[in-house]
């Protein structure tokens, strides 16, 4: 199973730069949710393999919480060229997100 | 703005226009970014869940017009600086009533390399609200954090009724999400 790339504060501006899209799943190491969401993500890497796949450290990412409106882990947020495409707070199931992912990659 | 990111919602159902709106919007500040709306449905969903530092509204949409999502805004984000940009707002009265009924701005859109000048103006007039903001973001993000952290500390937890408690927790935890 693929790895998500691991991102924080310092990688914002990279992120909205993107023109493509980028998925980003916040979580922590307390999240149950988020450990099952990352699981679901990675086994989306090589399907999508247009898609650039990200985890950030809810806590640790104080910045990227604020700019994604987050008070609680877990989140997932799609944005494409600096543009909020989608963003889904508590657990996902696998179908929802690939449904999401075959219309925004 | 704590993310020294400037949010922007958009809400505009002409592509080429959401685009030069954006092209300003980045003039004034390069790191941005947007949450888009092209109808009334849009608008409803994304609003509340983006939490912009600002909104820039067309006036005549499809199925809504300008003074509807003004209202919308000031019922659900309190005082987040609202701009209209509008190819049609030319009337002086229609001006008036627009600033009076809360609007922060409005600019024409053949006047739309003004933007930047605009947002400048609006987000220095709006800052103390826009700070007052934050700090009420931070401590709602803190107290369902605290709370969220609890529920996963209690999972690792093994007393009587631990699942019982965990459910009431995680209960209160979902209704303040």
């Amino acid at each position: 199973m693929s790895k998500l790339n691991a991102i924080a504060d310092g990688q914002i501006a990279t992120v909205l730069a993107n023109a493509g899209l980028t998925v980003i799943l916040m979580t922590a190491p307390w999240d149950g949710n988020g450990i099952i969401m990352s699981s679901i993500l990675k086994g989306f890497v090589s399907r999508y393999r247009n898609v650039s796949f990200c985890v950030a450290d809810y806590e640790d990412s104080p910045r990227l919480t604020r700019l994604f409106n987050l008070t609680a882990p877990p989140g997932i947020i799609f944005v494409k060229d600096g543009e909020m495409v989608e963003r889904l707070t508590g657990p996902v199931n696998a179908s929802r997100l690939n449904e999401l992912l075959q219309v925004a990659a | 703005m704590e993310s020294d990111i400037f949010k922007v919602f958009i809400l505009e159902d002409q592509q080429l226009d959401l685009e030069l709106n954006k092209r300003q919007v980045r003039k004034y500040r390069p790191e941005v970014f947007f949450a888009v709306a092209r109808n009334r449905t849009e608008f409803e969903e994304k609003l509340v869940a983006f939490q912009p530092d600002l909104v820039l509204s067309d006036y005549n949409l499809p199925d809504m017009n300008g003074l509807e999502a003004l209202l919308y805004v000031r019922e659900h984000l309190d005082a987040t600086p609202f701009i209209f940009i509008t190819g049609v707002l030319n009337d002086e009265e229609k001006v008036a009533d627009t600033i009076l009924s809360g609007a922060s701005g409005y600019l024409l859109k053949e006047n739309l390399y003004k933007l930047p000048e605009l947002l400048a103006t609006v987000v220095i007039q709006n800052s103390e609200v826009m700070q007052r903001r934050e700090r009420e973001w931070e401590q709602r993000k803190e107290q369902q954090t605290s709370l969220r952290k609890a529920i996963g500390q209690l999972r690792e937890a093994d007393f009587d009724e631990r699942d019982r408690i965990i459910a009431d927790l995680q209960k209160i935890a979902d209704h303040l999400s």
